[in-house]
């Protein structure tokens, strides 16, 4: 064996546990056996539980009819409140219009019925405010039996502390009392309270009636102003789409009209071009027509001229003949000997094209001799 | 809004009928041009032959064409080359040199004196070839084909038919001294070459006139005591005497039907116009007037002749309808007018002319029957004879040139003026044949 084992101190240990248990063990079973203790003055004073009760009923029960009482009286100056008011509403009732009768008796029956259930409402308060206090009579008898109970258990070594008890147990009925009467104080604030704010409701509904009434007057006025308005806008738009078509067309015809100015004036100008050009080309076949001495004043002949853009003659055919071949033959040859008609390519490409690309040359002497 | 759509419609249709306007085809009216000769280049023709040609067929084609008033000839010098065929032709070197037309032909040789000769006539300005044809001939009558070859390209070119191989007759008076003349009645082709004499006479020979067929000529010869009328047929030479009455015998016209003669006979003791039957020898008088009546010509439709009158105190030109006699004055303008001539289309009048007023000149002068406008052509004075190309184009006179008579001729239309080449002698009296067959 190990000379340096736990074995010895755990053993010390162990018979000291012991030993601490053994002194306490008295004390713990000392406890069920309680030892009654003398005090060493006895200053009792004697209560009579029952007329404690007695009066604690009797004020309870003052206390009830004197509740009643006010609530009597409330309730009927709450009556007459209403009735002075239902008068005075009835009054203003009776100078509604007989369309809003329907919608008052309804309001009436409304209100019948609101007071009815806050006539319910206040007997189910009433009704639980005395069991309320019955249950807290109940609490304070049981309690008081308890405290006679146990006033009686320990009267003899406890009467000072039980007199204390009793003081303490009035002033908890008289906090209690007082308790009741605040707490019934601040029902009745409320019950108050609710009247007042019930009576704001009522008149602030009455005032959203009228309001909605003068509303759905207004409103119905406001929607035949509306029509008649709407109908008048609607004629004068009419009207006014009409003189805008109108006034469209006339403008649409103007504008074509414009446009055709313009085309005219475009075609003028270019008619103007043309009779110029055409002066140039005659003056350039003028210059190369070569007249035979067998032409004739009267005779005639049509040469159909095809040019190029550059002005450059492409061909010249004989389209009408005067009869006389060497009189057809020197005005074609005078278009030939042109060759080129270079102012041509002054001209835009369309006027070319529409005047100039093809046309005739009539070659009809004037002057000669014969 | 109806009435809008109205305007708008009505609008439309003004603007449809402005733009259909606007859009008709243009025509452009030439009225006036130059008064110009067409110019035409007539190259030499090529020869491959090894002796020269006796004759120029180019020169002969260029003179005629230029002699007809109706083109210019370039010349030679002016030519840059001397094309014989298309390939060889450039264009742009002509038409650069201002020329319409372009004439090239070459002659080969056919084996001993026959010629044959291909000419082509090209458009300078349209570069095409117009026409081209290959005759022959022999070296003889190369101015036959030249003759031809203008006539072809003139009536290719205006219309009208060439009268370059025509032929022409007039008279020659060659002083022989002694107040002797010796007359021929000479016979050439129509620009005057290769004269030749088809009678001789040293009496006066007046007033050739062609038969219409060509073949025969008649004319007043003084050969016998008194004037007679004659009628020679060309290809034999055969002559005829058809009248000679006692007085004026002159002034013998062939009818176009070939088978009568206007005559001017004084034989009534007054020169009247006569028609003479050829056939029947029955002679008709025309006319009945005091005044003389001479130089009748007839028109192209044989229905009327024209004549020379003093009758109206100043000779004038008249007409008579030989179906009722009736007759109408023609000529208006000048003091003078005589020695009518129609134009083949009748149109035209040809005559002696002399303006009103002192110091004035015969000269030759055209009317217009159909407008009644005179125009003097020529500019010379003491101006006779005229007688007319059968194409028209040409009238050929008499005219004096310092003392001597000479031919010459200006086209209708008074452009171009020429002389024939001189012959021996005064030439005086021409008369232009018709077309030959």
């Amino acid at each position: 064996m190990d000379k340096r084992s736990y074995l010895v101190p755990g053993l010390l240990a162990f018979l000291l546990h012991v030993a601490v248990l053994l002194l306490l063990a008295g004390h713990w079973f000392d406890h069920a056996d309680p030892r009654e203790l003398q005090p060493r003055h006895i200053q009792a004073q004697m209560v009579d539980l029952g007329a404690v009760s007695q009066a604690l009923e009797k004020q309870t029960e003052q206390a009830r009819r004197a509740e009643e009482a006010r609530k009597k009286d409330e309730q009927r100056k709450l009556n007459e409140r209403e009735q002075a008011q239902e008068k005075q509403r009835q009054q203003e009732l009776a100078a509604q219009e007989k369309a809003k009768k329907a919608a008052q008796a309804q309001e009436q029956k409304v209100r019948d019925e609101q007071a009815a259930k806050e006539k319910s409402v206040k007997e189910a308060e009433q009704k639980a405010e005395t069991q309320r206090q019955q249950k807290e009579q109940a609490d304070v008898l049981a309690k008081a039996k308890a405290a006679e109970t146990k006033a009686a258990a320990e009267a003899k070594q406890k009467a000072q502390e039980q007199a204390k008890l009793a003081t303490e147990k009035k002033k908890q009925v008289e906090d209690l009392a007082k308790a009741a009467a605040d707490k019934k104080k601040q029902a009745d604030d409320q019950a108050r309270r609710a009247a007042e704010k019930k009576q704001a409701d009522e008149q602030a509904k009455l005032a959203a009636e009228k309001k909605k009434q003068a509303d759905l007057a207004a409103k119905a006025k406001a929607e035949t102003e509306a029509k008649r308005v709407a109908e008048a806008k609607r004629k004068q738009e009419e009207q006014q789409r009409k003189e805008a078509d109108k006034a469209r067309e006339l403008a649409q015809l103007e504008k074509e009209l414009a446009q055709e100015q313009q085309k005219m004036a475009a075609d003028r100008a270019s008619q103007q071009l043309t009779v110029s050009m055409g002066d140039y080309i005659r003056s350039e076949l003028e210059r190369y027509w070569r007249i035979s001495s067998a032409s004739r004043n009267g005779m005639e002949a049509v040469v159909e001229i095809r040019l190029f853009p550059s002005g450059e003659v492409d061909s010249a055919n004989l389209v009408l003949s005067s009869g006389d071949s060497g009189f057809d033959t020197t005005a074609v040859q005078a278009v030939y000997k042109v060759d080129r008609f270079s102012r041509l390519t002054e001209l835009d490409p369309l006027t070319f094209e529409r005047n100039f690309r093809k046309f005739r040359v009539k070659f009809r002497p004037e002057g000669l001799r014969w | 809004m109806v009435i809008a759509m109205k305007q708008r419609l009505l609008a439309c249709c003004v603007l449809m009928l402005l733009a259909f306007g606007v859009r008709a085809e243009l025509v452009i009216e030439v009225t006036q041009g130059v008064d110009a000769p067409t110019p035409i280049a007539v190259v030499p023709f090529g020869w491959s032959g090894g002796t020269p040609l006796p004759e120029d067929i180019a020169e002969i084609v260029s003179t005629d064409l230029y002699r007809s008033g109706f083109f210019s000839a370039m010349k030679r010098s002016d030519m840059l080359s001397f094309p014989q065929q298309q390939a060889q032709v450039f264009f742009r070197d002509w038409r650069v040199s201002g020329q319409n037309y372009l004439l090239i032909g070459r002659v080969t040789s056919a084996g001993g004196e026959q010629l044959q000769v291909t000419y082509e006539l090209y458009d300078v300005l349209k570069e095409t070839r117009v026409f081209g044809e290959q005759i022959s001939g022999s070296t003889r009558n190369m101015r036959d084909m030249a003759h031809y070859i203008a006539d072809a390209v003139f009536e290719k070119l205006t219309g009208l038919r060439g009268a370059f191989s025509t032929r022409i007759a007039y008279v020659t008076a060659q002083n022989q001294g002694g107040g002797r003349h010796r007359y021929s009645l000479q016979l050439a082709d129509a620009d005057g070459a290769r004269a030749r004499t088809i009678l001789e006479s040293r009496e006066p020979i007046m007033s050739p006139s062609w038969s219409k067929d060509g073949s025969k000529l008649a004319y007043v010869s003084f050969e016998s005591s008194r004037p007679g009328i004659y009628v020679q047929h060309l290809a034999t030479g055969k002559r005829e005497k058809i009248q000679s009455f006692a007085g004026l015998n002159g002034a013998p016209a062939w009818a176009p039907d070939g088978q009568r003669l206007a005559l001017t006979l004084s034989k009534d003791g007054n020169p009247e116009i006569y028609t003479l039957d050829l056939a029947r020898r029955q002679l008709t008088r025309v006319t009945h007037h005091y005044g003389i009546d001479t130089e009748p010509t007839w028109s192209p439709d044989g229905q009327s002749i024209l004549f020379t009158s003093d009758r109206g105190g100043q000779p004038q030109i008249y007409r008579v309808y030989l179906s009722d006699r009736r007759i109408e004055r023609v000529t208006f303008e000048g003091n003078y007018n005589s020695s009518g001539k129609l134009t083949q289309d009748g149109r035209f009048l040809a005559m002696v002319h002399r303006s009103a007023g002192a110091g004035a000149a015969f000269n030759i002068a055209v009317q217009d029957l159909k407008t009644g406008r005179l125009d003097i052509l020529t500019q010379t004075s003491l101006d006779e004879s005229p007688t007319i190309a059968p194409n028209g184009s040409i009238v050929l006179y008499a005219t004096q040139q310092g003392n001597t008579g000479v031919l010459a001729a200006v086209s209708l239309d008074g452009r171009v003026r020429f002389r024939m080449p001189s012959s021996s002698g005064d030439v005086r009296e021409p008369a232009w044949s018709p077309y030959l067959q």
